[in-house]
């Protein structure tokens, strides 16, 4: 029995191999960047040092972490637990993610609807393709017209003086700094959001909206019978992407566009890890907070996934 | 006669545009002017960036200033070596790591979109962990410090190579292609790269094109790798990071380098121009290419 599937085996191998030789830049690549990080992870558990001379160091070669020589591999977590700034980054992550899943996630559910019920096609061609067009520019580029267009003489500024008889300091005031990150979020994403939800539109049968309009359906009522659950599984799994993500405030943003006087509520702590644990060289604690922040990404996903499940639509897998 | 006619097709065209009834009508017409006040709001500060780029102060006797609107700032953009030099040094990067990035998705794609091959789940597994962990910021830096590919420009094109989101959206295209051809070929005895090149590449352009302007538009707009892994070296960094010490950390001292003295004398109506420049190749070709990007989107749904 065994000798004929080894030569089936053989056989497979002779046939196959040099697909197999196509998978290997992939393997090495993912091996390298995406698998080797993963064990970097024990750094949360180490005391980081610098290899100097007969001394050990770097990844592999720092000392279990200690506190007055007893081991204790908790000892950074204990830290940032204990840690008021970490505790206020976090504060902050979430009133920022959760603010941006208020105002923010509906705008392109809404805004999909609404354009769903334009008429004139080439009109509503132009509306979509000038929508898309901010997802497109970089953070640091919105960050710079923002800065101009918020800057003392400019015309908005203008406007401002004129409405509230005093210009307002967006970059200087927290709360408004927070604003200001809600609305330019929305911005530059609302409009790119819609994609996802016309794929769903076209999904839909048409047929449905004519016997809907034969049994006298106005047009709010078929958006809300037909249209809308035609687009909700598509809204269940961005919003199990959202609230996975409610611990990632939005680095690219955040980091472009803060300053000193604002770090009170606008950091976050993918900053804080980035200022710490990059800039301050504090890598023990900062793996620790990123393995801290990840791990709580992953339990938000399941728990989404399994409540949307229990209600009924389709997760994630 | 002839305006008549004229009459007639404008009553139709604004009959199937805005309907019959008076409540449609108002409807309609809420519609067309909140989605013109959503697109103006979205092309302001665009248009904002282009006018003051095109502004210039006359000094006036009075102290109120007045503008005159020239192309000034843009000679001195054009005359600026550190933006010409980032702008060209990020046009090789971006067209160097496409090229990479859609030649290995692809090559990895083709594999595992045969069924019949064996250890096909193990690969295809190990494509999608990378997806879903990954160990964080500082693991990752660690390894580029390690790799020395610290102040290397191949730190812009390795890391990227392969990624597992283009991998599985090629392959759910490759598996979509009929395989006649390949069998026919196969009865040729072409091998399976030869078959991959000859027969499967060229059928797969559309999904390379969507694969190529999502890298290159990340790549053009990446300053992260340049913040991070070029920080001693700013002549290599891309012109996102131009565009960071010019607009962001003009008064952070911390970054030497290309043009930090010619950046920090820059007048607004310069700085503008430069942010005119640095978005210019993603304006122009945005409107040719958007059905790609759109197209890789819905791809990425199907998927999930």
């Amino acid at each position: 029995m065994a000798k004929p599937k080894k030569s089936v085996r053989t056989k497979q191998l002779k046939r196959d191999w040099q697909l197999y030789t196509m998978l290997i830049a992939m393997v090495v690549c993912l091996g390298v960047f995406s698998y080797y990080p993963m064990l970097g992870i024990q750094l949360a558990f180490k005391d980081f040092r610098i290899a100097i001379g007969n001394q050990s160091g770097g990844v592999w070669g720092s000392p279990w972490a200690t506190t007055d020589g007893r081991l204790d591999l908790f000892k950074h977590f204990k830290q940032l637990f204990s840690n008021p700034d970490v505790f206020k980054t976090f504060l902050n992550t979430l009133r920022l993610s959760g603010l941006r899943l208020l105002f923010g996630f509906p705008v392109p559910i809404i805004m999909a609807l609404f354009l769903n019920e334009m008429t004139g096609e080439r009109y509503k061609k132009v509306v979509q393709s000038i929508s898309y067009l901010p997802y497109f520019i970089s953070w640091v580029i919105i960050a710079g017209i923002l800065t101009d267009l918020t800057a003392t003489g400019s015309s908005l500024q203008n406007l401002f003086a004129k409405l509230f008889g005093h210009p307002i300091e967006f970059f200087g005031d927290a709360d408004l700094f927070l604003g200001l990150l809600i609305v330019s979020d929305i911005w530059k994403t609302a409009g790119w959001g819609t994609v996802i939800y016309f794929a769903a539109l076209t999904g839909i049968d048409p047929s449905l909206y004519e016997a809907a309009e034969v049994d006298g359906a106005n047009r709010w009522r078929r958006m809300w019978h037909i249209t809308l659950p035609g687009i909700l599984p598509a809204v269940t799994i961005n919003l199990i992407f959202a609230i996975s993500g409610i611990v990632y405030g939005g680095f690219d943003q955040v980091y472009n566009m803060y300053n000193r006087t604002v770090y009170d509520k606008a950091d976050i702590l993918e900053t804080y890890i980035f200022r710490t644990g990059v800039v301050g060289g504090d890598y023990s604690l900062g793996t620790a907070l990123g393995l801290f922040n990840s791990s709580i990404a992953f339990a938000l996903t399941l728990i989404a996934n399994k409540i949307v499940k229990r209600l009924g639509g389709s997760g994630i897998w | 006669m002839v305006e008549s006619y004229r009459d007639g097709k404008w009553a139709a065209f604004r009959k199937r545009i805005f309907g019959k009834r008076p409540s449609t009508i108002i409807f309609n017409v809420v519609l067309y002017v909140v989605f013109t006040l959503i697109a103006f709001c979205t092309l302001y500060p665009f248009l904002h960036v282009v006018i003051e780029s095109l502004k210039s102060v006359i000094p006036t006797d009075t102290g109120i200033p007045k503008y005159t609107y020239n192309l000034t700032a843009y000679l001195a953009v054009f005359k600026t070596n550190g933006l010409m030099w980032s702008f060209l040094w990020s046009i090789i990067v971006v067209v160097v790591s496409v090229v990479t990035h859609v030649f290995f998705c692809m090559l990895t794609a083709y594999p595992l979109s045969k069924k019949q091959l064996k250890g096909r789940m193990f690969f295809l597994l190990y494509v999608l962990i990378t997806m879903m962990f990954s160990g964080g910021l500082i693991p990752f830096y660690m390894l580029i410090q390690d790799l020395n590919l610290m102040d290397n420009p191949l730190v812009y094109i390795l890391p990227g190579l392969v990624s597992a989101f283009d991998v599985i959206i090629a392959k759910n295209f490759l598996q979509g292609i009929p395989r006649d051809l390949e069998e026919s070929a196969k009865l040729d005895g072409a091998s399976d790269y030869k078959i991959f090149f000859r027969i499967y590449m060229p059928l797969s352009l559309p999904i390379m094109a969507t694969l190529a302007l999502w890298c290159g538009v990340g790549k053009w707009n990446d300053w992260m790798t340049g913040v991070l892994y070029m920080a001693n070296s700013p002549d290599l960094q891309l012109i996102q990071n131009y565009l960071r010490r010019m607009l962001i950390d003009t008064t952070s001292s911390s970054v030497g380098g290309v043009g930090d003295i010619e950046i920090k004398n820059m007048a607004a109506s310069v700085q503008m121009a430069t942010i005119v420049v640095g978005t210019l190749p993603i304006v122009l070709i945005y409107p040719f290419v958007q059905k790609y990007f759109v197209k890789g989107v819905i791809l990425g749904s199907i998927k999930g």
